[in-house]
């Protein structure tokens, strides 16, 4: 045992390995008895990360937009111009990589030669190359995936539902930028944010399937031989008032129906283990207030406002947190007054007991489901380590939640004060 | 993961994986029936209005707080295309009884409620509630008119149905407006009444659980008359003399370009594997010519792949592309098919394709969905590999037959949707 601590959950029956390589990497590993093996190197480093400077450097650096996800992009191109997908062509396995807000991740699955792909993702992310040439190539490429993003009423509503809800804050701002802002961006640009944030010791290797912890670490022994410095890294968030940038926006795409996006903006805890906890409540007051056995939804269902493309959820992170109510619906005001109305009454005379604990039997069993993937395990795991938290305790928590408890919770996060919604109309015409 | 098959009755089979890989049971009951104009838009409104209520559960609230006191246990029922067979599916998910903390056996349960949505839905009478009827027609309709929302899927299913029109594969499964207007609460009814009586019943269970027991719970809970019902057949259309090319409007900012291809090769012909195998050089992963070529080395695009239909023998091409390089990347994608047709294909390629192939295989036995999925596509041709005998069938496919695939396989139909309609 290379000092790996271990940590189980018996109530939804799983383990996972942990320690901190000697390179400063930490590593997760979850044995799964399933044929593909799935891996996921990440650092935390996303679109919200655009503002920053470490203790070495007399300058801020102020990013345009899209510059995570172009990085994560030109990642896979090393300096004989080998792109990574090459390399894993020769092992066979399945690669990808994304950019959220808060994290980068490339990924790969594999049913075969495990070592050798592990070997491969952790060589190409640790070893950034980028020239004038290579940059400007990959900006035809992105430009399409803008394109098609700008296609898509989905991903609109829901930036757009952002840029009410924040005046400051970057989520507020492109993940993948615009082809002028992605225009600016300079080999130099890239190799600063690779050695700000592409430290070990910001990033996480999570791997899930049927290996050893043994096994991965000692491939990072072999891959991994330099001790990554100690940096710190300020990063700098605007001051985010509390209250919401404007209440109302609206878009038009050729669509057949409006999308209805509400949000409800909240302040994230300081303290992770309090944001974890809140996470919890708020999973068992969503299935409360939106679920499909609840009152509210069959009422609107049954008078014809909306159909069965209606969900709420609660998204925290870091530095930022929202309830968000999303529905094709074709009378946008309609809806947001019946969604405010329910979570105000709510908020004054909760549900029943009852409905309480069958609403918490569901989140559990909600949380079982994910443990079927490793995919799904994986990206938890990365979203709790993001949060500076443990999935696997997460079931332990939720338990724990008591009927008070979520009242009070739902008061203090979910405020219609906060309240903004964004529309995105049909080309032809809209409710007026 | 080997598939176990039952006959419980003439006509209804029962298909179990027994595998103790999962925390949760995966349980559908798929009812094949042709796909034609003028049953399917009944069949797709019967599923939603099947979901609003039972005789025990009334109401659509009454239905989910039932689910919700199994386990948050998952119950849907939807229309699919499965080549020129219609398939109504209803799907179960539950936590696996083991998990359950009060004993409580999920899948039974569930299999009981199963039997009332199928044969016990919540009629006024006699018929199906006028008013749920209502509702549904006006979401279904909602559902249609919203198929332009995802472009991508829209060009593709768009270049479908011109390039098949008049074969029973153009028409589309999830039903369309006039039909759906047309139906009233009694030509509902009849169509249900039809769709139970004939429909070939193909059950698929994914979980814990052995073969017996889940056939002893079938017999007690989920009980269907014998019938004599066959597999609908899907027939190949004829290879084209030559391509033609359609160009649509509609107010975006990307153009998508799609490219229907017509083949000889089809699960049904046993011929698939090579088709499998091309493929996955042309344009089935990252590491293929598509991608490296049209993507990589042009810049043309953010993605462009090429996927078959296993069971109409079809090979469509997608992209989504700046509108002045429309001739450029259909150039582009049709150099690298003319490059294969030439036999230029490296070993190391093949080889490429092949692991990526097995991988892809192998990765569906991480998901009982997927292994249902799978399974369920090849069950009416009579053949059901499994993906381990897929991949030893896929291990014996030559370059040659890769190139012969090359060379047989037509352009139909060049589709572009394109920006630029009035403002």
């Amino acid at each position: 045992m290379s000092n790996f601590q271990k940590v189980c959950d018996s109530t939804v029956g799983e383990q996972y390995f942990y320690r901190v390589h000697e390179s400063g990497l930490p590593i997760y590993v979850i044995p799964k008895k399933h044929s593909a093996t799935y891996a996921m190197f990440g650092t935390r480093y996303g679109s919200i990360d655009c503002k920053f400077k470490t203790a070495n450097d007399e300058e801020y650096l102020e990013l345009p937009d899209g510059v995570a996800h172009f990085l994560e992009h030109k990642m896979f191109e090393d300096e004989n111009g080998v792109d990574a997908f090459t390399r894993y062509a020769l092992t066979g396995a399945s690669a990808n990589a994304f950019t959220s807000f808060d994290r980068t991740c490339y990924l790969f699955s594999c049913t075969e030669g495990f070592d050798e792909n592990l070997e491969i993702l952790l060589d190409f992310v640790s070893h950034p190359y980028f020239t004038k040439e290579t940059v400007q190539k990959e900006q035809g490429i992105i430009g399409e995936e803008i394109a098609m993003y700008d296609d898509n009423p989905g991903w609109c509503v829901f930036v757009n539902l952002l840029k009410c809800l924040y005046k400051e804050h970057p989520v507020r701002r492109s993940i993948v930028g615009t082809r002028e802002s992605i225009a600016k961006i300079t080999p130099e640009m890239l190799y600063r944010c690779t050695d700000t944030f592409y430290n070990l010791r910001n990033m996480v290797l999570i791997v899930c399937g049927d290996v050893t912890p043994e096994q991965v670490n000692a491939v990072c022994d072999k891959m991994l031989t330099e001790v990554a410095p100690v940096v710190e890294v300020e990063r700098v968030f605007p001051k985010e008032p509390e209250e919401i940038n404007c209440p109302y926006v609206e878009g038009f795409f050729e669509i057949s129906q409006p999308i209805v996006e509400i949000g409800f903006k909240d302040i994230p805890a300081e303290d992770p283990d309090e944001r974890i906890r809140i996470s919890a409540a708020n999973a068992i007051n969503m299935q409360l207030l939106f679920g499909k056995s609840g009152e509210f939804y069959n009422r609107l269902y049954e008078s014809g406002l909306i159909s069965d493309k209606f969900g709420g959820a609660y998204a925290q992170e870091r530095t930022a947190a929202f309830t968000e109510v999303s529905a094709y619906c074709n009378e946008p005001y309609a809806l947001k007054d019946a969604v405010c109305a329910e979570i105000d009454k709510r908020r004054e005379d909760y549900f029943t007991r009852e409905e309480f604990e069958t609403a918490k039997r569901v989140v559990y069993a909600n949380n079982l489901f994910n443990f079927d993937s490793t995919d799904d395990i994986a990206n938890t795991f990365m979203t709790f380590w993001q949060n500076g938290g443990d999935y696997l305790s997460y079931s332990a928590c939720l338990s724990k939640i008591g009927y008070e408890e979520a009242w009070e919770v739902l008061k203090n996060t979910v405020r219609t004060d906060r309240c903004a919604m964004s529309v995105v109309y049909p080309k032809e015409g809209k409710d007026e | 993961m080997k598939l176990c098959r039952t006959e419980l009755q003439q006509g209804v089979a029962l298909n179990t994986v027994t595998t103790d890989r999962f925390k949760t049971a995966f349980f559908t009951v798929n009812l094949f029936v042709p796909l034609e104009k003028e049953t399917a838009s009944a069949y797709s409104l019967l599923t939603d209005v099947l979901m609003r209520g039972t005789e025990s559960y009334p109401t659509m609230q009454a239905l989910n707080q039932k689910q919700d006191t199994l386990y948050s246990l998952g119950l849907g029922a939807f229309v699919q295309k499965k080549g020129e067979a219609q398939v109504v599916t209803f799907e179960l998910t539950a936590i696996d009884d083991s998990f359950a903390f009060d004993g409580m056996e999920i899948l039974g349960e569930g299999m009981k409620l199963m039997q009332e949505l199928i044969f016990r839905p919540y009629t006024e009478q006699g018929l199906f509630k006028a008013e749920y009827v209502e509702q549904e027609k006006k979401n279904l309709c909602d559902d249609i008119r919203g198929r332009i929302n995802n472009k991508t899927a829209y060009a593709r299913n768009r270049c479908v149905e011109i390039m098949c029109e008049g074969e029973a594969y153009a028409v589309d499964h999830g039903g369309d407006l006039e039909d759906v207007n047309a139906l009233t609460p009694a030509s509902l009814w009849e169509a249900y009444e039809g769709l139970l009586a004939k429909a070939r019943v193909e059950m698929f269970y994914v979980g814990r659980k052995g073969e017996a027991e889940v056939a002893s719970l079938c017999k007690t809970y989920l009980q269907f008359a014998p019938r004599e019902a066959v597999f609908p057949k899907t027939t190949l259309g004829a290879l084209p003399q030559e391509s033609r090319t359609v160009t649509e409007q509609m107010r975006i900012s990307q153009c998508k370009m799609t490219l229907g291809f017509r083949t000889e090769y089809a699960l049904q012909e046993g011929n698939f594997p090579a088709m499998a195998l091309f493929n996955e050089v042309f344009g089935g992963s990252p590491n293929s010519r598509l991608f490296m070529n049209v993507r990589e080395k042009q810049s043309l695009c953010y993605y462009c792949s090429s996927f078959p239909d296993g069971l109409k023998g079809l090979l469509m091409v997608v992209s989504g592309i700046e509108q002045k390089n429309k001739q450029k990347t259909l150039d582009a994608v049709l150099e690298q098919l003319e490059d294969l047709k030439q036999g230029h294909i490296d070993p190391l390629e093949l080889e490429n394709a092949r692991r990526s192939l097995r991988n892809g295989y192998r990765e569906i036995t991480d998901s009982p969905a997927a292994i249902a999925s799978w399974y369920l596509g090849r069950i009416s041709t009579g053949r059901y590999d499994s993906p381990e005998e897929a991949i030893a069938a896929m291990e014996q496919v030559s370059a040659e037959d890769v190139v012969t695939v090359a060379n047989s396989i037509r352009l139909d139909t060049v589709y572009f949707l394109e920006g630029g309609a009035k403002e």
